[in-house]
């Protein structure tokens, strides 16, 4: 591996290792061997072959700030991590396209492509952090994807590193490539398929402006009533978000930002586009946010407050360690209209088990995002947490959704997978994988409950940030 | 008419009858078969399954039996990809035709496969809603057919294409079962995306039976202005100032005969969205481009000329109708190159592209003294080596009867052509459909 990737490219000492045992799903805890951290796809290449010739099963990680524990070796002894393949190669403004390697943080290509008037749409909250070569593995989200789209609507080509080292192109700088679309399977695989070493992005014009609306309800019922209403009249917000009760209290103790403490839910509402037209649809997310019962309704004045009610937004789950030792972020999916319902849900699963639960979700989208709060020294309470988690994605099931909308199924959801798919689905997800991965040695034991390895989680993670 | 190769097994119509009247699969008349001409060869059979089980029967029966199955709708787009290698059956899902659920509070629909796309459009639309996508003939065009022929128009610049839109699907393998993956929200990443798969795919990895999109609002108003230019340099400026101006156009095209000297060609913008917005944005193209006359249009003028904008590739008669995916600024060098070969060839040709995507659609004129094979091979390569210069890709998408067999129709190069071959493989090992439609001769 010194050979390939040089002396400074693997990492093999144990208290360096432990830096690579889990990602942002922090449950299950598994130090490779060894990392290997290559510079350019022809090292990757090498790298693979090598793997290949020696029978010895590899995972890809980005910077693991994942939350399904998609970059948990299990039964691979060697870690390909990407951190040091992290040059945007190329920026064309004219054609709005950007090519960049897969260790490139997802918010350095927005900051790039800034000046020039443009941005890279999918923003996940972790988007400081996180990679695109990890973006593309998960197909991420984030608030602003409601209307735009999540990153498998803004990727048009990438380099993947076969598992046997083979460096095919899939799609490429312009759009329609002829062939199958075996970029919109990759996109999403959880890393499956091979290395991904660069991406060619479509980036998208800013916005020529913005408004940002918060409107307090006295329930998360009326709130939700609100979004379906909202998506109903034909209005498509940038963004539309919701806090409950629980979130709104612990995000007023640590930002200030103003919130009524009372309230039972707040939803921010963000309109974009052309100047001209925002004022008048904002009038209109007003006037359906006041019909459906909202007792206040601010406007962002400018963007200092913008950004500080952003900044509320995304950093909920740091404020949330006043309320409670730890925390588990689950990720399910509702139809939109369905929103009350699994509210309603959550909040009698809560009681049955005993257990405090916030909401803070995604609403447009009907992408929920239930907090569990625990102490994990209590052993009792972190089993209810558990079964609770795995109730709610039932439900979410049950009313016509899906137990993941951005997080991935990676390890932590396996056991969820015949819920919504049939044997037969999943063999034919498999063969698909096994055209990419024949001798299942690119992350094994992910996705599919078929896997040597079935994954009993006992406990959920401490941590994440969505 | 048919050419039949040594190496694929030879069909067995008669038990293959004999298994789908046991099955009661509805079969059609001579006068289905004419209609279902593709490349100038009638299918032996057409087929009308009434459900997907039937369709998974017929896949059963055509695997055993040696037969070819072509998936269609109602035929209007069956003359793009390469030609079919075997004598084959066309499978048509038109009885298959439900909407399946439309929720209008959560923007999905679900249609069966063989629903047509205008009757689609007309049940979401009593709720204010569109699929924003605008294959060419929606009445003539199957929502399966628009699925696998990857059927976009001019909005895809601001509205994304099929595969966009596309939330979940279900298939019937090659093989006979019914698998699915995506499903009916908007937002999903539990297992492979698979519906990719099948978008642009020419049924040749399964038979589509039922499709979920996400939905939009209609636009209150929509308007469609045409800038006629004196020449491409003209054009191209124009665009440019169009791309940096601040707006959002719905859509973005430049059409233009070749040869271009001493005609017009014309950039179209269209706006949709509330009236107010539409207004103010026809208002800022009209500063921008500096008091030239421009014709507008609103309302059902509009919605014609987007009909039109939409329809034309596939209207009209044409040697050859070719596609080339650009990137946007190669547009106005890829012009020069049509001048060239066209200059060279004696050959007339039209052009629209979707300016802001890289698209081109050309379609070369039957010339007036008959063409060669030779000289049609010969202006497609060269078109072809023209668009690769400019790091983009050409594909005949439809070709006269008689000149289609000498041509090259995907081109040499694909990437990651074996791949795709082992795709093929895992989900339709016995190329029961539509064997060599699509690229590399899968």
């Amino acid at each position: 591996m010194q050979d390939i990737v040089g002396d400074d490219g693997v990492v093999s000492h144990p208290t360096e290792l432990s830096v690579y045992d889990c990602d942002g799903y922090t449950l299950e805890k598994s130090a490779p061997d060894i990392v290997v951290l290559p510079r350019s796809t022809g090292e990757v290449a090498a790298v693979l072959k090598l793997l290949r010739r020696e029978g010895v099963p590899f995972v890809p990680r980005g910077t693991g700030t994942g939350l399904s524990g998609g970059c948990l070796p299990l039964g691979a002894p060697v870690m390909v991590s990407l951190t040091r393949m992290n040059r945007i190669l190329d920026l064309d403004p004219v054609n709005r396209r950007a090519v960049v390697q897969s260790g490139v943080i997802n918010a350095w290509v927005s900051r790039e492509a800034r000046p020039h008037g443009l941005h890279f749409v999918p923003d996940p909250s972790s988007q400081m952090a996180c990679s695109i070569g990890g973006n593309v593995a998960e197909n991420s989200g984030g608030p602003h994807t409601l209307k735009y789209g999540v990153t498998t609507n803004h990727v048009l080509g990438v380099t993947l590193v076969l598992p046997d080292g083979e460096v095919v192109r899939l799609g490429g700088m312009t759009e329609d490539a002829p062939g199958y679309d075996l970029l919109g399977v990759t996109v999403g695989s959880e890393g499956t398929f091979g290395v991904v070493t660069e991406a060619v992005l479509k980036l998208h014009p800013l916005p020529q402006a913005c408004k940002t609306l918060l409107a307090v309800f006295d329930s998360v019922a009326d709130g939700s009533a609100a979004v379906s209403a909202i998506i109903a009249g034909g209005i498509v917000p940038a963004a539309l978000e919701m806090l409950d009760h629980m979130i709104i209290q612990a995000v007023e103790d640590a930002f200030h930002f103003g919130f009524p403490r009372n309230a039972g839910a707040v939803l921010i509402a963000e309109l974009d586009g052309l100047e001209a037209g925002l004022e008048r649809a904002a009038g209109r997310v007003r006037n359906v946010c006041e019909a459906n019962g909202a007792t206040e309704i601010r406007v962002a004045r400018d963007d200092r407050e913008r950004e500080a009610l952003w900044k509320c937004r995304k950093r909920a789950f740091g404020a949330l360690g006043r309320l409670a030792p730890n925390f588990c972020c689950q990720d399910g999916v509702v139809p939109p209209n369905r929103l009350p319902e699994i509210m309603e849900r959550i909040a009698a699963i809560g009681k049955a088990h005993d257990l405090r639960i916030g909401n803070v979700f995604h609403a447009g989208d009907g992408n929920i995002h239930p907090i569990l709060l625990y102490d994990e020294r209590d052993r009792d309470e972190t089993e209810r947490v558990v079964a609770a988690g795995r109730e709610i994605l039932r439900e979410c099931v049950r009313l016509g959704g899906s137990p993941t909308g951005e997080h991935g199924i990676g390890v932590e959801k396996v056991a969820l997978m015949p819920l919504i798919f049939t044997p037969d689905d999943l063999r034919t997800m498999e063969e698909v994988r096994a055209v990419f991965d024949p001798d299942d040695c690119c992350n094994p034991n992910k996705i599919f409950p078929s896997a040597e390895r079935q994954v009993e989680v006992r406990a959920p993670r401490r941590q994440a940030a969505m | 008419m048919s050419r039949t190769s040594l190496i694929e097994p030879v069909p067995a119509w008669d038990g293959f009858d004999d298994d789908l009247r046991l099955s009661r699969v509805a079969a059609g008349t001579p006068a289905d078969c004419a209609r279902f001409t593709i490349d100038g060869i009638q299918p032996e059979r057409v087929l009308f399954p009434d459900s997907a089980e039937q369709v998974c029967r017929i896949l059963q029966i055509a695997s055993v039996r040696g037969v070819a199955l072509v998936p269609a709708g109602f035929g209007a787009h069956l003359g793009l990809g390469g030609s079919l290698l075997r004598p084959f059956a066309v499978l048509s899902l038109a009885a298959i035709n439900a909407l399946v659920d439309h929720q209008p509070a959560n923007m999905t629909v679900t249609a069966q496969a063989g629903m047509r796309v205008a009757e689609l459009q007309d049940a979401v639309a009593q709720s204010g809603q569109w699929l924003p996508v605008e294959p060419p003939l929606p009445e003539a065009t199957s929502v399966g057919g628009m699925i696998s022929a990857d059927l976009n128009g001019p909005s895809r610049f601001s509205q994304g294409t099929v595969r966009d839109l596309l939330i979940g699907i279900t298939v019937a393998r090659a093989d006979g079962t019914i698998v699915k993956s995506g499903g009916r929200v908007v937002k999903n990443v539990a297992g492979y995306d698979l519906a990719k798969l099948y978008c642009g795919a020419l049924g040749t990895l399964g038979v589509i039976v039922e499709a979920t999109f996400k939905l939009r609002a209609l636009p209150a108003a929509v308007t469609v202005a045409r800038i006629p230019c004196s020449d491409m340099l003209e054009a191209r400026e124009l665009l440019e100032r169009i791309r940096t101006a601040p707006l959002e156009p719905r859509l973005i095209e430049l059409l233009t005969p070749v040869p271009t000297a001493g005609s017009d060609c014309v950039i179209v913008v269209g706006f949709s969205g509330s009236e107010e917005d539409v207004a103010n944005q026809q208002e800022t193209l009209r500063a921008l481009v500096h008091g030239k006359m421009i014709e507008e249009r609103a309302g059902k003028a509009a919605a014609a000329a987007l009909a039109e904008l939409r329809d034309a590739n596939v209207r009209g008669e044409a040697l050859l109708k070719l596609k080339a995916s650009l990137l946007p600024t190669g547009l106005p060098a890829f012009v020069s190159a049509l001048e060239d070969a066209s200059a060279e060839h004696g050959l007339t040709m039209a052009v629209q592209a979707h300016a802001g995507n890289g698209i081109v659609r050309v379609h070369v004129r039957r010339p007036e003294a008959e063409a060669t094979h030779r000289s049609a091979g010969t202006l497609v390569e060269e078109l072809r080596a023209g668009a690769a210069a400019l790091g983009g890709v050409l594909i005949v998408e439809q070709a006269a009867p008689d000149i289609k067999p000498e041509l090259d129709i995907w081109g040499g190069e694909i990437e990651a052509l074996p791949l795709m071959r082992r795709i093929k493989n895992a989900l339709d090992p016995k190329r029961v459909l539509s064997p060599g439609r699509f690229v590399g001769g899968i």
